[in-house]
């Protein structure tokens, strides 16, 4: 398994704990899309940033491509997330004051064989807007940039939290369809969040978080293609 | 490596440009202040105690009613001790006091033109050149007299000229002549009114306040009267200069210092606000890679430019302004001549106290 993640425990504050994850586990393969599905405070992001090595856990194993990142140090950490991860966000997050290709340009700038910025713009279809500052661009174009962003570096793990959730219906079908297109072309394995179940059709395995726990997952072999999902 | 990156930094400095430049400025101030204090009044002490001790600054000086044994004297209080005569001058539109060269103590320093060679030369201090529109060369009329002003001249015992010992202000167009002591005594009005003094400079120059004291009580004791007793210390012809320099360093220095605090201060909320402002963009960064070093680096790159440009500009214009402002007299290269006490340079130095 690509993905595997076993018994993972989680909890925040001192004094008063609240458990955010209860043993929670998946497995994903590898050049797979998985949607974590879940109501808001259901511990989705929690898990995620674990996966992605900017957050442990309190309990319990993660393993990527055969690497177990819960034994790793911190510094071990950050060699993980370079090389490997690649972030999404639902605000974007690009840098303001740097036009499209820039912001780009600052990700492949501590890759270590990333992919010509030209090449990834042309991908995510913005080769002409290379020049743009963020606002500049809409929001379904800002996610596009940052969807560059992260697969500059060719990362082997994508992680999306929410991408599309301050996207309008038809932008966010292209954006989800541009996922879809990475993970074909690139082989990305790629763990997206979302609180639409519909998004779940366009993914290989789904999996429905409650409380800290995944309480069920499935499994698809042919997904439905993002531009024929019906909301 | 981090180049995209650093392209921003740029953007934010001219995107907030006024901003950035007005806490420039005052870290300019501030490294300005901080310089001027400490390189004015170093410089200044520099030259106050070089010109004392190469030129044997007396330690006191003091009338009698009687004259002294004076080699008698020296033996008594191991010390030098030499006499000198003092004369006043009128002039149509000034006085010039006449002093005779000291031989051992109060050497006067030429600051410009000869010394002293022919009978009828007379140095004078420069601000009395100029005041009575004179230049090198020029005859001067004393007491009927004709003299040739040869120099200009400084003279330790009267750094900042005063023409009364408890005055506060120079008097206008009183200035300081040194003339050979057969010239002075040769003068009309000098039979009556001409006086000797008598200035003391001690061997060991560590405890001077006992070896004073001591050298009173036995002149009391042999039964001289003795008046126009100073010490040196008091005397603000020869203090004055000190009292400017630590005023100078007492006054600049918290100045100096609550400009640093302030600037310190500016740039922490300049930071903190940064910072908060950016935290989502830098958590982003993070999670995509950025090492926490790479990303303080970033953040503190637009404070750390701002700052040294500031503190740069102000120590260059410090400075630039010191070469205009003690051109006469910067203490490496010309101060071994000690015009630099002419009464005009101590005034001005006195201006470039923050509080004036
Ligand atoms: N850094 C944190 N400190 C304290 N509580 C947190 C922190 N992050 C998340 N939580 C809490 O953990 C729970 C799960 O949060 P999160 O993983 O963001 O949920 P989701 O992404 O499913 O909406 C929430 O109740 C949230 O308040
Ligand atoms: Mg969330």
């Amino acid at each position: 398994m690509f993905l595997a993640v076993s018994g993972l425990q989680k909890s925040y504050g001192t004094g008063i704990v609240t458990p955010v994850l209860r043993g929670t586990g998946l497995e994903l393969a590898r050049q797979r899309i998985g949607v974590i599905l879940g109501p808001s405070g259901s511990g989705k992001s929690t898990l995620m940033n674990i996966i992605g090595g900017i957050d442990r856990a309190d309990g319990g194993t993660v393993e990527v491509d055969g690497e177990r990142i819960s034994d790793l140090t911190d510094d071990q950490l950050l060699e993980y997330r370079r090389a490997s991860v690649g972030f999404i966000f639902q605000f974007y997050n690009l840098v303001p004051n740097l036009t499209a290709g820039e912001n780009i340009e600052v990700v492949s700038n501590i890759s270590e064989k990333p992919l010509k910025i030209d090449d990834v713009l042309s991908a995510v279809g913005l080769a002409d807007k290379k020049n743009r500052f963020p606002l500049e661009l809409s929001g379904g174009e800002q996610q596009r940039v940052a969807i560059a962003r992260a697969i500059v570096k060719s990362p082997r793990l994508l992680l999306c939290d929410e991408p599309t959730g301050a996207l309008d219906l038809e932008t966010s079908r292209g954006v989800l369809a541009l996922l879809q297109r990475v993970n074909a072309e690139f082989g990305t394995t790629i763990l997206m969040i979302t609180h639409n179940a519909a998004i779940a059709d366009m993914a290989h395995s789904v999996y429905r978080m409650r409380d800290g726990q995944v309480e069920e997952a499935t499994h698809h072999d042919q997904p439905v293609p993002a531009e024929r999902i019906q909301w | 490596m981090v180049s995209a990156l650093n392209r921003r930094i740029w953007r934010m400095l001219r995107e907030h440009m006024g901003r950035y430049v007005g806490i420039a400025i005052l870290v300019l101030l501030g490294s300005f202040y901080f310089t001027a204090a400490t390189g004015v009044a170093g410089s200044m002490e520099r030259m106050v105690v070089g010109f004392a001790d190469r030129n044997q600054q007396e330690d006191l000086t003091f009338t009698t009613d009687k004259p002294l044994d004076i080699a008698d004297w020296e033996r008594e209080s191991s010390a030098t001790i030499e006499a000198s005569l003092r004369h006043d001058v009128r002039l149509p539109k000034g006085e010039l006091r006449l002093l005779s060269p000291g031989a051992e103590l109060n050497l006067a320093q030429v600051t410009s033109g000869q010394a002293l060679a022919n009978p009828g030369d007379v140095l004078v201090d420069p601000h009395f050149l100029q005041t009575q529109g004179l230049k090198v060369g020029d005859v001067l009329t004393l007491d009927g007299r004709t003299f040739t002003v040869v120099g200009t001249v400084a003279v330790p015992n009267y750094v900042y000229p005063l023409k009364g010992l408890y005055d506060v202000l120079p008097t206008a167009g009183f200035g300081i002549g040194v003339a050979a002591q057969a010239d002075i005594e040769a003068l009309p009005s000098a039979t009556e009114a001409a006086s000797t003094t008598y200035s003391v400079r001690f061997h060991d120059r560590d405890r001077i306040e006992a070896q004073t004291a001591a050298l009173r009580n036995l002149l009391g004791d042999d039964g001289y009267r003795v008046t126009e007793w100073i010490e040196a210390e008091h005397n603000q012809r020869i203090s004055m200069p000190w009292g400017n320099i630590s005023s100078m360093q007492s006054m600049s220095f918290p100045v100096a210092i609550a400009f640093f605090v302030l600037g310190c201060v500016i740039v922490g909320v300049m930071i903190t606000r940064t910072v908060k402002a950016d935290s989502i963009i830098a958590g982003s960064l993070y999670a995509l890679g950025y090492r926490r070093a790479e990303l303080t680096r970033h953040y503190l790159a637009v404070p750390v430019l701002v700052t040294l440009a500031g503190s740069l500009a102000g120590t260059l214009w410090r400075c630039l302004a010191s070469r205009r402002w003690s051109a006469p007299c910067s203490p490496r290269t010309t101060c071994r001549t000690p015009g630099c006490f002419s009464r005009r340079t101590i005034l001005r130095s006195r201006c470039s106290r923050p509080s004036c």
